[in-house]
C-alpha cells in the first residue's frame, strides 16, 4: 500500500472536508457575525437599510421590566419542563428495562411525540385545552369543575403560583421533551453489563442497593448530557409560541417567542438581536459544558 | 405483593403511552366528525359514522398539494446535499486525522448548539442581500446549517466503527483513489447511515415552522407547515377546523411511518456522543 506524507494527507483532507467548512464559514459563521453586528445597529424593514446605533439596542432591552418578566417565564416553563418530561421519560425507561411483552412496540411508539410536527400539533393541543375538549369532559364528569374552562385563555385558573396558559404550555413541552429522555435513559441502561448485577446478587445486594449503587452512578455521564442538551433545547425552544403566541397578556410569552415577536411582527431587529446575543450569552456556560463532555468521549473512544 | 408491582408496572406504561399518542388519537378521531359534533357540548367522543367529508374538503379549502409538493422540493433536496456533504466531510475527519479536525468538531458542535430564533434574523437579512428570500433555493440553503452537523457527527461514529477498515485498505491496494474509495466502498457500506442522516433531514424540515414562516412570505411557495398554522393555527380562523383536522392527520402521518422506520438509527445516532463505543 501505498504511504501517504503528511502533506498530501492535509491536501486530502481539505479538499473531501471542503464543503463542510464552506459550510461552516458561510452559513454559520458569517450570520453569526452579521448577528453580533446588527445588536449595533437601528434597521428598518422597509428599505433594509441599517444605522449605527451604539450600544443603545442592549440598554432598551436590559431596561425593558417586561423583558425580566420573559426571563422569569423562561425559567420557570424550562425547570417545569425538564422534570415532569424527566419524570415520565425516566419512569417509563426504567420500566421497559424489564422484559416485557410488546416492549420493542412501546419503545417505538413513545418516540413520535418527539418528531411530531409542531404546528399540526398545536392545533389539536389548542383544542385539547380549549372548552370543547376531553378534559373539560373527564373534569366536569368527576365533578371538579362546573363549566367547562379554556385553560390556554384565562388567567383565573391557577395552579398554585402558575396560571393554566403556563401549566399548559409546559405539559405539552414535556410531551415533546420525554421521548429524548426515554432514549438516553434506555441506551444508558443498555450499556451497563448485565454481570454487574449479577455480581451484585451473588453479593447479596438487594434491588435498592442495585439502584444505587449501580444503576446511578453509572449513568451519571449519560445524565448529565443529556440534562445538559434537554436546557439547551428547551430553553431556547421556540414551538411553545404556536400554542399561545405569548398571550394571553404575555404570560406564556418565552424568550425565543419574544426575540421573534419583536423582529417580524414588530420590525425591531436591533432589539431582537441584542437580545438574541444576551440569550446566547445565558447559555453560554451550559454549551460549553455540553462541548466538552463530548470532546471527552471522542477523545476517548480515539 | 410482586404480582401487584407487576400489574402496576404494566399500567404505568399504558397510562404513559396513551399520554405520548392521544394527542394524535384525538386529531384522527376529530378528523372524522363534522363541524356541528366538534362544536358540541357535552363533547362527542367518537363521531356517528366514519365520514370522509373532511378529507374531500381539504383541497377547497387549503392548497395542501402546492405546500405538500414545495415541503417535499426542499426536504429531499436539502438531504441530498446534506448526505453528500456529511459523508464526505467524516471521511475525512476519521481517515485524513490532522491538527484541524478537532477544531472542525468543536465548530461542528457550536454551530448546533447556537439557537435557531437567534440565527433566523440575520439570515432573513443576508437571504434579501442575494435575492433568495422567498425562494426555495434560499430556505434549502439555510436549513443546511441546521442538519449538517448532526449528520457529520453521525457519520463519523459510523465510519469509525460500523465497518472494517480492511475493506477500505483492499480497494486501495487495487488502486482506487480516495474519491472512489468514498462512492464505491464507503457510500454502500454506510447506507444504513446515510438513508437515516436523510430521513432525519427530511422529518426536520417537514416539521420546521419558524424559519419556513420567516423566510418565505410568497403563499405560493410556502411549506407546510406555516400554511396549515396560517389557515388553522392559534387565533385564526377556526370556522373549518374540521378540514384542519383532516390536513393534519394527512401532515402526521407520514411523519409516523419514517419514525418507525428508522427509530433504531436515530437512537444510535442520537446516544454515540453520549455513551462510549
Amino acid at each position: 500500500m501505498k504511504k501517504r506524507n503528511k502533506n498530501e494527507k492535509i491536501i486530502s483532507f481539505f479538499i473531501y472536508a471542503g464543503p463542510l467548512i464552506l459550510v461552516l464559514l458561510l452559513l454559520s459563521f458569517t450570520p453569526a457575525i452579521k448577528g453580533i453586528q446588527m445588536s449595533f445597529l437601528k434597521a428598518s424593514r422597509t428599505d433594509m437599510s441599517m444605522t449605527f446605533n451604539g450600544l443603545k439596542n442592549y440598554i432598551n432591552v436590559l431596561q425593558n421590566p417586561y423583558f425580566y418578566k420573559i426571563l422569569l417565564n423562561t425559567i420557570c416553563y424550562t425547570s417545569l419542563v425538564i422534570i415532569f418530561g424527566a419524570i415520565i421519560g425516566i419512569t417509563i425507561a426504567l420500566l421497559l428495562n424489564e422484559k416485557i411483552y410488546g416492549r420493542g412496540f412501546f419503545r417505538a411508539v413513545n418516540i413520535v411525540p418527539w418528531v411530531s410536527p409542531p404546528a399540526v400539533i398545536s392545533i389539536i393541543w389548542v383544542w385539547f385545552f380549549g372548552k370543547y375538549s376531553p378534559l373539560n369532559d373527564i373534569l366536569i364528569r368527576l365533578d371538579i369543575i362546573k363549566e367547562p374552562i379554556d385553560f390556554l385563555g384565562n388567567l383565573h385558573t391557577t395552579f398554585g403560583p402558575i396560571n393554566s396558559p403556563m401549566i399548559s404550555i409546559i405539559i405539552v413541552g414535556a410531551w415533546v421533551i420525554y421521548p429524548f429522555i426515554m432514549i438516553m435513559t434506555s441506551a444508558g441502561l443498555q450499556s451497563i453489563p448485565v454481570e454487574l448485577y449479577d455480581a451484585a446478587l451473588v453479593d447479596g445486594a438487594t434491588k435498592r442497593q442495585q439502584i444505587f449503587l449501580i444503576t446511578l452512578p453509572l449513568l451519571k455521564n449519560v445524565f448529565t448530557i443529556m440534562f445538559t442538551l434537554t436546557f439547551i433545547w428547551t430553553f431556547q425552544y421556540f414551538n411553545a409560541y404556536l400554542l399561545t403566541k405569548g398571550g394571553p397578556r404575555g404570560s406564556t410569552e418565552l424568550l425565543s417567542g419574544h426575540i421573534y415577536i419583536r423582529a417580524f411582527t414588530k420590525g425591531d431587529f436591533g432589539y431582537a438581536s441584542a437580545a438574541g446575543i444576551i440569550m446566547m450569552f445565558l447559555m453560554f456556560l451550559p454549551c460549553l459544558y455540553y462541548i466538552r463532555m463530548i470532546l471527552k468521549q471522542i477523545k476517548n473512544s480515539g | 405483593m410482586k404480582y401487584f408491582f407487576k400489574i402496576f408496572n404494566k399500567v404505568t406504561i399504558l397510562i404513559i403511552t396513551l399520554f405520548g399518542l392521544f394527542p394524535f388519537i384525538w386529531l384522527i378521531i376529530s378528523s372524522f366528525k363534522t363541524q356541528k359534533e366538534l362544536y358540541q357540548l357535552p363533547i362527542v367522543w367518537l363521531p356517528r359514522m366514519l365520514n370522509f367529508e373532511n378529507y374531500l374538503k381539504i383541497k377547497t379549502v387549503f392548497p395542501i398539494v402546492r405546500l405538500l409538493l414545495n415541503t417535499t422540493i426542499v426536504g429531499l433536496s436539502c438531504a441530498i446535499i446534506v448526505c453528500i456533504i456529511s459523508t464526505s466531510a467524516a471521511y475525512a475527519i476519521v481517515r485524513f486525522k490532522n491538527k484541524g479536525t478537532i477544531i472542525l468538531i468543536i465548530a461542528l458542535l457550536f454551530a448546533q448548539t447556537v439557537p435557531e430564533v437567534i440565527l433566523v434574523v440575520p439570515y432573513y437579512f443576508l437571504l434579501f442581500r442575494l435575492h433568495l428570500s422567498d425562494s426555495l433555493i434560499g430556505l434549502t440553503i439555510a436549513y443546511l446549517i441546521w442538519f449538517i452537523p448532526f449528520g457529520t457527527l453521525m457519520m463519523r461514529s459510523y465510519i469509525m466503527s460500523g465497518y472494517p477498515k480492511a475493506l477500505e485498505d483492499s480497494a486501495q491496494i487495487d488502486g482506487a483513489n480516495d474519491f472512489q474509495i468514498i462512492t464505491k466502498i464507503v457510500m454502500p457500506l454506510c447506507a444504513p447511515a446515510i438513508v437515516a442522516v436523510g430521513l432525519f433531514t427530511f422529518i426536520g424540515i417537514w416539521n420546521e415552522f419558524m424559519w419556513a414562516s420567516v423566510l418565505i412570505l410568497d403563499n405560493d411557495l410556502k411549506t407546510i407547515q406555516s400554511g396549515v398554522y396560517r389557515f388553522f393555527g392559534q387565533w385564526s380562523n377556526t370556522q373549518q377546523i374540521n378540514v384542519g383536522f383532516a390536513a393534519g392527520t394527512i401532515i402526521v402521518l407520514p411523519i409516523i411511518f419514517i419514525t418507525f422506520y428508522i427509530q433504531k438509527y436515530m437512537v444510535a445516532g442520537l446516544t454515540s456522543g453520549a455513551i462510549k463505543e
